[in-house]
């Protein structure tokens, strides 16, 4: 009590006398005279259920309470404001936008929550740590060792900020991330964090490559197969049947299934941390075991992904060793980053070692790696073992990895990779400027069986499409594969220049080279790459235009003997291209800024085509709450297609506004409009154009610090040329005429509970015209009812998600 | 069609009742767990209570009434797939469209804590709710392949399930309490089937079923609070089976022309977990999550297996007091059929409250949307020769509720 009534006078909100009404009981309430007894409930009440009163002057909020009430408690009690929880508001804010973020930085934003719990200290970190976080440059990070490295440690992470050559940008990304604290190896605290995620609702799931397209896919081939229409032998006839059949059968119980993920992690100290995860997509099969050679009966009905890590950091010249799932991405990613998601001309990647708790499945690793630093020298070891998706040819036999968004039996689990590599840098930093380093490395990969590409068992025999994919021709039968890579980085004052070059046994290359020069208010980046075609690292991350199997025959899947083959489209490493990418962004002054502006020129070595794409954005900012922004896109493609290229000619324009009607309101207003425009070819005829655009709204109101809700609306329209949104928390694929709204509510209960909800609902129309067919044999058809005329009809597609994702950390 | 109320057909027609019997669930009877994810067994209201007893433990002293009532609003779509030359689907052609309102009481309850003359550890309630009830419309126009109109085919269900309980709660300590309840389930369903021809020559058909049911229900909870923020809760619900008499009139379709002899019907046990947390904050937030698992696994029709699995659902909803404004709820909720995969449903739902003078006004508002195909699921209703349909339907139920606590 005398010390609540001590920092109570301290903090100069209380007057003298009394007791604390935040802890006071409900009988000690009773007994104040200036309250009657249902004041005193009432007081009790609000104390209780807001959590506490921060000034005397909250009593007026209570219903039955005035000047009086107020009186007689400023004269007879004092209130202490409850203290502040252990995650501030503004980390709390963080976490939220890193929840919302999945991909290629999932396991990193593992890593970063972490370490907003748990910050980097600063006066003991390295440009390798802080080159780990959330678009810090290696420029940056380099300028921070730089700065601790001459001028010594800091008091405050607060005087980093004027150390040279480190931008405002890249010390507002690292300041939430790194403390003065020093590292507390005896410290067991224990800190952990546990998540539930129920996504489900309903719909047809059309997307591209959605489980419906997959199910309509197979249908097709199976009747097409019945029918004796595919010049098959009549034992392949009757093997491709039943494989298909069976798919079919199998991706049937995959429609509609409820997604479900359970993951917890944990932490003791400085020293230890692990984690667990058990999950099931939405829309995704199951029953194929969740570890290879164990039986765990119906888990392995309602989950397809577990994963786990034990890890401990910070041992000798040890700084990590993890145990179990993790992700390691290295240099440029060429030779090792096992991301199962490669983003179009993504220039930020996660650099460093990182347990695994993603959705990663295909590329994840399992067994252990190290990260080991003993004076210049930092080293990573790592080794896996771990079942493979794989195509398989009729016989059997394993013909190409793929990853499956819906798995099957037949292609589930084929074969059993076993990797181990490593990589080492020697830190030249001191001697040369901070931030320079030469590195090493080399992997190699073994599969249980041997991978035998054979394009007769991807081709239909009998259709009039000719195979040609270089891509997958150039595949050689294989159980091995090696990889050594070198990879040197430097840093002259504000300018990083940073390489990677790795050669396959097969004598395939891939290298990388990109340099940036940076200050406050610009920067200039410039990358420049090679792929050969027969580099075929599966763990190659590299920066790219296209993935591998874009613009071929995998993109349809009516060419494949198997629809299903179709998702090797999305297999997540570069096409094999070479191209010098440019990109820059220019703030010329307060109100306008060139916020993206890049050109890449780049050549696909299968067919030697060249294209180019110019994408520039300028923002005007008239006044601190209101922004308008431009962008204009602009692209020239060419394909291979039935032995005459078509070039494809996307031209696109974004006008977007964002502004701030108040504290707590932010609206932003989004309109796009583009076309493609094809060269002539035999298929099509003429000339094709086809256009496609929407207008999208988004509303958030903040109704307080903890409680936010977001509201959002788009519609659409498309001729031929389907569109990608990016929402709140993830990309939509816009295909057809149609509309969507979407709600988030987010809702902070408390430091160690987060509840986050979001529904969503979208119509789609395709409107079905000129069905009539007078010849029976080419005529449209209702499934069980074949004799009833099929007449024009719009097809209207409702799908709703709903998705409920609760928090809780302690 | 509501999957329950196609479930009440196939009952009725092959004799094996191979889907839910119970109606459209209401779920939670209170306007204000109804906006919180349907969290009815957590709601310490009047008519919460009677669902989890032992919630008079942290109920109100004095005399608490609640009255509930809600609508409604059904939307269904038939779609038949399209298919090209080559086998590709092109999309799905509306076959038919449906869509009512229906009005239907929550129930009337009363609950008493602190009444002069009764020991502080007792409390007790009574009331009248309405656990499910049986509302479906189905109308479809018949054309033939030039278009023109032939006929007309119209199904209607319609009925409700009472409950009249009575409720008990021994609260020893503000750590504990113990609650039991029971009731009595009484109610009717009708069926109706109509199909008429413009072509005079063919004969129109209509048929009619009804039922009435009855049974009993028993409840018993206990209620614990290790936190005076944390509330955790469980309970189990035994019910008697339910006693049907059944009587048909009209044509004798397929469907109606089982005997009119009384049946049992087995009805699930239910175990139900749930917990409350208050985490003390400017919003006045409470945090409302339940788990239930139901025992249709091992349900039994004259002692054959009915062939469900056991199901289970878990719900989560949240409270927030709006600075100056009303109180605010949203949730959500996910329950796995008993039946197939393709009939799980999740729901999402959003509620307001109003102080007005001693009176509270709730609302709460949830829509639930389901998508399957009729050869998913066995047992259902056709409507046409070699039904392949796709149903898509969505639930919008709205509630209201209207409660205060008198002093004694």
């Amino acid at each position: 009590m005398i010390s609540s009534l001590i920092l109570a006078v301290c903090i100069g909100l209380t007057v003298p006398g009394g007791f604390d009404l935040n802890t006071a009981t409900l009988h000690e309430l009773q007994e104040l005279d200036g309250l009657d007894s249902q004041q005193a409930f009432d007081l009790y009440s609000y104390i209780y259920e807001t959590g506490g009163l921060l000034s005397i002057y909250d009593v007026m909020e209570i219903p039955g309470f005035g000047a009086e009430e107020l009186e007689y408690l400023r004269n007879n009690c004092v209130v202490v404001p409850p203290s502040e929880g252990r995650i501030s508001p503004d980390i709390i804010s963080i976490m939220e936008r890193l929840a919302t973020e999945d991909g290629p930085g999932d396991a990193a934003v593992d890593m970063w929550e972490n370490y907003l719990l748990r910050p980097i200290p600063i006066n003991s970190a390295t440009s390798w740590q802080l080159r780990s976080l959330d678009r810090v440059s290696l420029i940056d990070a380099a300028a921070v060792e730089r700065r601790l490295n001459t001028l010594g440690p800091v008091s405050s992470v607060y005087s980093l900020r004027n150390a040279d050559d480190l931008t405002y940008y890249g010390y507002r990304n690292l300041r939430d991330y790194v403390s003065v604290r020093d590292l507390d190896l005896s410290s067991m605290e224990f800190f952990g964090s546990y998540r539930i995620v129920i996504d489900g609702g309903d719909g047809r799931d059309d997307d591209e490559e959605g489980l419906s397209m997959m199910l309509s896919d197979l249908h097709s081939a199976i009747c097409d197969l019945e029918e004796g229409g595919r010049g098959y032998t009549d034992a392949d006839s009757i093997a491709w049947t039943e494989r298909l059949a069976s798919e079919h059968s199998e991706l049937l119980q995959a429609v509609n299934v409820t997604g479900w993920e359970h993951r917890v992690r944990m932490g003791l100290g400085d020293r230890f941390r692990g984690g667990a995860r058990l999950s099931r997509g939405r829309n995704s099969s199951s029953g194929f075991g969740l570890f290879s050679d164990i039986e765990l009966g119906d888990l392995n009905n309602r989950f397809d992904i577990a994963k786990g890590f034990v890890s401990m950091e910070n041992i000798g010249v040890v700084n990590q060793v993890v145990l179990g799932n993790y992700n390691i991405s290295l240099g440029q990613g060429l030779m090792i980053d096992n991301s199962d998601e490669l983003m179009y001309r993504s220039t930020y990647r996660t650099w460093g070692l990182y347990p695994d708790l993603t959705s990663t499945r295909q590329f994840a690793l399992m067994g252990g790696a190290v990260e080991m630093r003993a004076g210049p020298i930092l080293g990573y070891g790592f080794y896996s073992s771990s079942a493979r998706d794989a195509l398989r040819s009729i016989d059997g036999t394993p013909n190409i990895l793929v990853m499956s968004t819906v798995r099957t039996w037949p292609y589930a689990d084929v074969v059993k990779e076993t990797t181990f590599g490593g990589y080492g840098f020697y830190d030249f930093g001191g001697f040369l400027p901070w931030g320079t380093a030469l590195g090493l490395g080399g992997m190699r990969i073994t599969y249980s069986d041997s991978i035998v590409p054979d394009w007769t068992s991807m081709d239909i025999p009998g259709d009039a499409q000719n195979w040609d994919c270089p891509e997958y021709d150039i595949l050689t039968a294989a159980k091995t594969s090696s990889f050594i890579g070198i990879s040197a980085q430097t840093i002259l004052d504000n300018v990083s220049l940073e390489g990677e070059f790795v050669r396959q046994d097969n004598e395939a290359v891939a290298m990388l080279a990109r340099g940036r020069w940076q200050n406050d208010y610009f920067y200039l980046l410039g990358i420049w790459r090679h792929y050969d075609l027969g580099y075929s690292n599966p763990y190659n991350r590299g920066f790219t235009e296209q993935l591998r199997y874009d613009d071929t025959v995998f993109e349809k899947p009516y060419y494949l003997n198997d629809p299903l083959a179709s998702q090797l489209a999305q297999w997540p490493t570069p096409k094999p291209e070479e191209g010098l990418y440019i990109e820059s962004r220019f703030q010329v002054s307060r109100s306008i800024t060139f916020t993206k502006v890049y050109l890449d020129l780049w050549r696909s070595i299968p067919w030697n085509f060249d294209n180019h794409r110019f994408q520039g954005e300028v923002e005007y900012r008239p006044d601190f709450p209101v922004r308008f922004r431009l962008k204009c896109k602009y692209q020239a493609k060419t394909k291979m297609h039935d032995v005459i290229p078509t070039t494809s000619r996307t031209t696109e324009y974004t006008f977007r506004t964002f502004f701030l009607p108040s504290n707590s309101d932010y609206f932003d207003v989004q309109l796009r409009y583009g076309m493609v425009e094809l060269t002539p070819n035999p298929r099509y005829g003429d000339d094709r154009l086809m256009t496609g655009g929407y207008i999208a709204v988004r509303w958030e109101h903040n109704f307080s610090q903890n409680l936010s809700v977001l509201g959002g609306t788009t519609l659409w329209s498309t001729n031929g040329m389907s569109q990608w949104e990016f929402e709140d928390t993830g990309i939509d694929f816009l295909d057809g005429d149609g509309t969507k709204f979407y709600v988030t509510i987010k809702n902070n209960l408390s430091d160690n509970l987060q509840f986050r909800l979001r529904v969503l609902r979208k119509d789609t129309f395709y409107p079905r015209t000129g069905l009539y067919r007078p010849d029976p044999d080419d005529a449209f058809y209702y499934e069980g009812d074949p004799g009833s005329p099929v007449r024009d009809f719009c097809d209207h597609v409702t799908d709703y998600g709903i998705r409920c994702q609760l928090d809780f950390r302690w | 069609m509501s999957i329950i109320a196609a479930g009440i057909l196939s009952l009725i027609t092959a004799g094996l009742p191979e889907v839910m019997w119970l109606g459209n669930p209401v779920g939670s009877a209170s306007a204000v767990s109804h906006g919180m994810g349907e969290c009815g067994f957590m709601e310490g209201s009047a008519l919460g209570i009677l669902e989890n007893p032992s919630l008079l433990g942290i109920s109100e002293h004095g005399l608490q009434v609640e009255f509930s009532a809600g609508m409604d609003f059904f939307v269904e779509k038939r779609t038949r797939r399209v298919y090209d030359q080559f086998e590709s689907s092109i999309g799905e052609s509306e076959f038919a469209f449906n869509k009512g309102i229906g009005f239907f009481p929550g129930g009337v309850a009363l609950a008493v804590r602190g009444l002069d003359g009764l020991p502080e550890s007792l409390a007790f309630a009574a009331g009248w709710r309405v656990p499910a009830f049986y509302g479906y419309s189905y109308e479809r126009t018949v054309r033939d392949a030039a278009y023109v109109i032939t006929g007309d085919e119209r199904l209607d269900v319609s009925g409700i399930l009472n409950e009249f309980a009575l409720a008990v709660a021994f609260i020893p300590s503000d750590v504990f309490s113990f609650g039991l309840a029971g009731g009595y389930v009484t109610g009717s369903r009708d069926v109706t089937w109509e199909v008429t021809h413009v072509d005079p020559v063919l004969d129109s058909i209509r048929s009619n079923r009804s039922e009435t049911a009855n049974g009993i229900v028993t409840r018993g909870s206990i209620l614990f609070s290790p936190d005076r923020r944390v509330f955790v809760s469980a309970a189990l619900e035994y019910p008697m089976p339910l006693s049907i008499s059944p009587q048909a009139d009209g044509d004798p379709v397929t469907w109606n022309v089982l005997s009119e002899t009384d049946y049992d019907l087995d009805m699930p046990m239910i175990l139900r977990l749930g917990s409350i947390y208050i985490p003390g904050n400017s919003l006045r937030s409470r945090f409302t999550g339940e788990f239930f698992w139901s025992s249709d696994g091992s349900l039994e029709f004259e002692g054959e297996n009915l062939g469900m699995k056991n199901s289970w659902g878990v719900n989560a909803g949240v409270e927030n007091t709006l600075p100056g404004g009303p109180v605010a709820r949203f949730g959500f909720g996910y329950r796995r059929s008993p039946l197939a995969s393709a009939l799980d449903r999740m729901s999402f739902t959003a509620g307001l409250g109003f102080c007005i003078g001693e009176w509270n006004l709730d609302l709460g508002a949830g829509f639930s949307p389901d998508r399957w195909r009729q050869t998913e699921i066995s047992g259902l209703p056709s409507f046409v020769a070699g039904d392949s349909l796709t149903v898509e339907e969505t639930d919008t139920r709205v509630m209201f509720s209207i409660s205060r606590v008198f002093d004694l």
